[in-house]
């Protein structure tokens, strides 16, 4: 299909756009506060709409595709390709991120701290998030991927304001790019073996054997990582310290969906590579069951929707990582239903949270009663959580269960898993309500108004998305049918609300009683999981390695840097010997003939030199021995000038002056005489250095020995007139080679920066005020405020 | 750098360096602060023709950052820390990063006139009584180098004069 080049700059204009509003949302805040946040919308809203304008033709089964080429020669490319599972996903971030915005403005209402970056970074997620599911090349994939990693790192830290904030946010972190970097290897492992970077060119085509089943690993492992699969999942929980519309965005709705995208992506090419059943599978229903058991116990609901979380994207893992296209039905069908139940909960606890000061359910009494609106809300989100009838969460669940009851291998073990999960998501679903809405007896109710009806309208759009696409079933059909149809028709499953007196009907039922029978023995659970002893926990596990990399990179600095200039220099000067130099002998060898001189002043001039390095290895006075060294610099500026190299000579005379000049500086505050080092020391350096002589020799004799001109050199003479004038060595600095002093001058200033940084920081340490810039503005006001007396 | 007000209105005004008669007296070395003076000027014009001849003689942003950079020398060398300070009108970061700006600024711009990378133009211009003059677009980026090569040489004597406690950091600490 030939790229659209009409949608092409809609789809860039629209990724433009969140970098150009997040901006002009951040830049506002200062002066309208949170209301820049409406700014923000514009971008995921225009999204939405777009997607939505696209739905009829994607969903027909004309994907959209645009391809922008930005290095061609290095076959880099950022193809956006919008199918029926980038619709999906698509709407979702969009539709959730505009929802969530709205609903920041009043939640942010009354926070002064740090949201000019809170803006910035929410929009910028949403355009990153967007580009991920767009993006048809691994490696842009994999750029937006890290993107948004960075997006939840700055918004999970908040500024870093206190220890448990900085510490929630390096955990995501370390754990999501420490798995992203196997997805990274994956991926190049996958686009090697396929022979393409194209995600919908390896899914057409995807390739088999050992390296596949590696890539499938490795890419596995970052996906898992990324939606807080056990055994990664502790990151999850601890980045509930973010403000809420953060949780409900990236922790919920959007950015833990990214592996399960991936996963979904890559289910119809390599499900069928070996180890990928049994991970995706094992691993999912592991996580469901541990999320949905976790949930039970927490008192704080942001907690708990977290755990329930985690037990939803296992759920979610299975099903669109199953490889049927029954389980890909279901899939898309939860992905759409937990996006808006989940959403809504925790805009709900957000809103708790606000008005009444708290989130933890044992100091919550009487929220039902006073703002029975938000108990509603709250309700259809959960009835669609729990799996009941109308809503598009029942649809999705009934599907689940059929998906396993087809034979399959191991459909008996994983239909066992998903539905124990289940009955744990209604046992949890109930503990929300239950925790947030009832009335608790001798507690105070911390409830003093009903919340505006603006902070709740973005949490009951969303909650009410639930039901009406529940009774729309057809309409989820459709959607969901958009990446189903991935996959080969095996069972002509549809999703609807009645499918006769069937086995998953009766597993729905089983789920609910059971759910509600854990719910009311909830004492009696607690009770045996305080019985269960301590078992060594993921999040133990994960500090444990955090530490001994951290002890190893000590002990490993420790054993090198042991502190001695000399030493560093002795090290690195025998690798110059012993590698290049090696290479330089048994490679090249020796030139066979080379003339003594030119001219006699050249010899006198050798001599000369030789007499000052003698001289300097013999003085003992530190300044005199630094003057008689730049004699040889000197010297060697002669050596070029006599070459007919005056910018050579000029450069060289500068360069020595400057560095005599700094060499004097130095040394006024060290000892005059030079102190000797022990004999053997003294021993090995001599040897050192006399190899260091002997490669610069080599080296010299070598190049110069080399009597063909360059074909270059032609070149830059013919070319000098035209750039401006005769002299072709400044030329080639500032023309021919300007591309070499570009990265020369940078390096020149970054190292330069360093240095001096790396100075005056351990010159503060140390107690001695810095002698920069600064020091005289300082000592001005001082000065001012004296005059003032 | 006007620091004439704090200095009691008795003291000698007459200085040679603006800031050289804030180091210990016996530190101070007429001759070389009367040097200082004359040559400082003279340097400096020296680093501007080097900067601008550099297509058709020995010169070049490099050498020219070189030179305007040994003028510093000889002011740190003649006044002290201090006077170093005051020599200099930017902050040695803020030269590397207007360095920087305008090297990559030039090559940016190439891509954006010309489509390549670091594209350069000559202009030929008729300046009356100087006679022909060419100005070559590259002349933008020798002058980034120079200013990086002067904030390095900046950053090198700044650090180097860290260790030494001047009188008046012996005052505030006491």
């Amino acid at each position: 299909m030939p790229p659209d080049r009409g949608s092409l700059t809609l789809v860039a204009a629209l990724l433009l756009a969140h970098l150009v509003l997040a901006a002009a949302a951040a830049a506002l805040t200062p002066r309208v506060g949170s209301r820049a946040l409406l700014v923000g919308a514009l971008a995921p809203a225009a999204s939405f709409a777009w997607l939505v304008a696209a739905a009829p033709d994607v969903l027909a089964g004309r994907p959209r595709r645009s391809d922008w080429t930005w290095a061609e020669t290095l076959d880099l490319e950022v193809p956006l390709r919008l199918d029926g599972l980038s619709l999906l996903l698509g709407l979702v971030v969009t539709g959730v991120g505009t929802l969530v915005l709205l609903y920041g403005v009043h939640y942010f209402a009354d926070r002064r701290h740090g949201m000019v970056r809170t803006t910035a970074v929410l929009v910028l997620f949403a355009g990153a998030m967007l580009a991920l599911v767009l993006a048809d090349n691994v490696l842009a994939l994999y750029v937006a991927w890290e993107l948004t990693t960075v997006c939840s790192f700055l918004l999970i830290g908040d500024e870093g304001r206190d220890g448990e904030h900085r510490s929630a946010a390096l955990r995501a972190l370390l754990v999501t790019t420490g798995a992203g970097f196997a997805l990274l290897l994956g991926l190049l492992l996958l686009g090697d073996a396929a022979g393409t970077y194209r995600l919908s060119e390896i899914v057409a085509a995807p390739p088999t054997g050992a390296q596949a089943a590696t890539a499938v690993v490795l890419v596995l492992v970052g996906a898992l990582a990324k939606s807080a699969q056990v055994p990664f999942h502790p990151w999850l929980p601890a980045a509930m310290v973010a403000p809420t519309p953060v949780s409900a965005y990236l922790h919920a709705a959007a950015m833990v969906k990214a592996g399960i995208y991936l996963v979904a992506r890559l289910a119809p090419a390599l499900a069928e590579v070996l180890p990928w059943r049994p991970i995706v599978l094992a691993v999912g229903v592991a996580t469901m069951l541990l999320g949905g058991w976790r949930a039970l116990a927490q008192t704080d609901l942001k907690r708990l929707l977290a755990y329930g979380t985690i037990a939803q994207l296992g759920f979610l893992l299975v099903l669109l990582g199953a490889g049927t296209r029954t389980a890909a039905l279901a899939g898309a069908a939860m992905l759409l239903a937990h996006a808006a139940f989940k959403a809504t909960l925790f805009l709900v606890v957000g809103i708790i949270d606000h008005e009444a000061g708290t989130r933890d359910l044992r100091e919550l009494t009487g929220v039902g009663r006073r703002a029975p609106g938000l108990a509603v809300v709250a309700g259809l989100a959960c009835l669609s959580m729990a799996g009941l009838p109308p809503t598009i969460g029942y649809l999705g669940k009934e599907a689940a269960f059929e998906a396993f009851v087809e034979p399959g291998t191991g459909h008996g073990w994983v239909l066992a898993g998903i539905v124990a999960g289940s009955v744990l998501t209604v046992a949890y679903t109930l503990r929300f309500l239950w925790g947030a809405f009832a009335d608790r007896p001798g507690v105070e109710p911390r409830l003093e108004r009903r919340p505006p009806l603006s902070f709740v309208a973005p949490a009951a759009v969303l909650g009410a998305a639930g039901v009406v696409l529940g009774l729309l079933p057809s309409v989820v059909d459709a959607l969901a049918s958009g990446h189903a149809d991935a996959y080969p028709v095996e069972h002509s499953y549809h999703l609807a609300l009645w499918h006769g007196f069937s086995p998953p009907l009766f597993l729905s039922l089983v789920t609910l009683v059971a759910g509600a029978a854990l719910h009311l023995a909830r004492d009696r659970v607690d009770a045996a999981r305080g019985a269960v002893p301590p078992v060594p926990s993921a999040e133990g596990a994960q500090d444990g390695v955090a530490r001994g990399v951290l002890a190893a990179a000590g002990g490993l600095t420790r054993s090198t840097q042991v502190g001695s200039l000399p030493g560093y220099l002795l090290v690195v000067l025998l690798a110059v010997c012993l590698g290049p130099g090696g290479v330089l002998l048994v490679q090249v060898g020796l030139p066979e003939r080379y003339r003594a001189w030119d001219t006699p002043a050249q010899a006198l001039i050798g001599v000369a030199v030789v007499i000052a390095v003698v001289g300097v290895v013999r003085i003992h006075r530190r300044i005199v021995a630094v003057l008689v060294l730049s004699a040889v610099g000197y010297s060697v500026a002669l050596l070029f000038l006599l070459h007919g190299a005056p910018d050579l000579a000029l450069t060289q005379v500068l360069v020595e002056t400057v560095t005599l000049l700094v060499f004097v500086l130095v040394i006024r505050r060290m000892p005059a005489e030079v102190r000797h080092p022990p004999e053997v020391l003294r021993g090995v350096r001599a040897v050192v250095a006399l190899m260091v002589g002997a490669l610069a020799t080599l080296a010299t004799l070598t190049i110069s020995a080399r009597r063909v001109p360059s074909r270059s050199t032609e070149g830059y003479f013919a070319e000098a007139p035209a750039e401006g004038g005769p002299n072709v060595t400044n030329l080639i600095i500032s023309e021919f080679r300007a591309l070499d002093t570009l990265g020369e001058v940078t390096v020149l200033a970054i190292a330069s920066t360093g240095v001096a940084s790396l100075v005056l920081v351990t010159s503060r340490l140390r107690g001695t005020p810095r002698g920069g810039h600064d020091r005289p503005g300082r000592a001005e006001r001082e000065a001012e405020k004296e005059d003032a007396r | 750098m006007t620091d004439a007000h704090r200095r009691p209105a008795a003291a000698p005004r007459a200085r040679l360096l603006p800031a050289a008669d804030r180091q210990d007296a016996g530190e101070r070395s007429l001759q070389l602060e009367v040097l200082a003076r004359l040559a400082h000027p003279s340097i400096l014009v020296v680093a501007v023709y080097l900067l601008v001849v550099g297509t058709h003689h020995p010169g070049g942003g490099f050498a020219a950052g070189l030179v305007a950079g040994l003028g510093l020398v000889l002011r740190r060398l003649a006044g002290g820390p201090k006077e170093l300070t005051a020599a200099t009108p930017l902050p040695p970061g803020l030269l590397l990063g207007i360095g920087l700006l305008l090297v990559a600024g030039y090559a940016g711009t190439g891509v954006l006139v010309a489509g390549e990378l670091l594209a350069g133009a000559v202009w030929s211009v008729d300046a009356g009584f100087l006679g022909h003059v060419e100005i070559p677009s590259a002349l933008v980026f020798e002058l980034g180098v120079a200013l990086i090569v002067v904030g390095l040489t900046l950053d090198v004597l700044r650090t180097l004069g860290v260790d030494e406690p001047s009188e008046e950091d012996a005052e505030e600490t006491t």
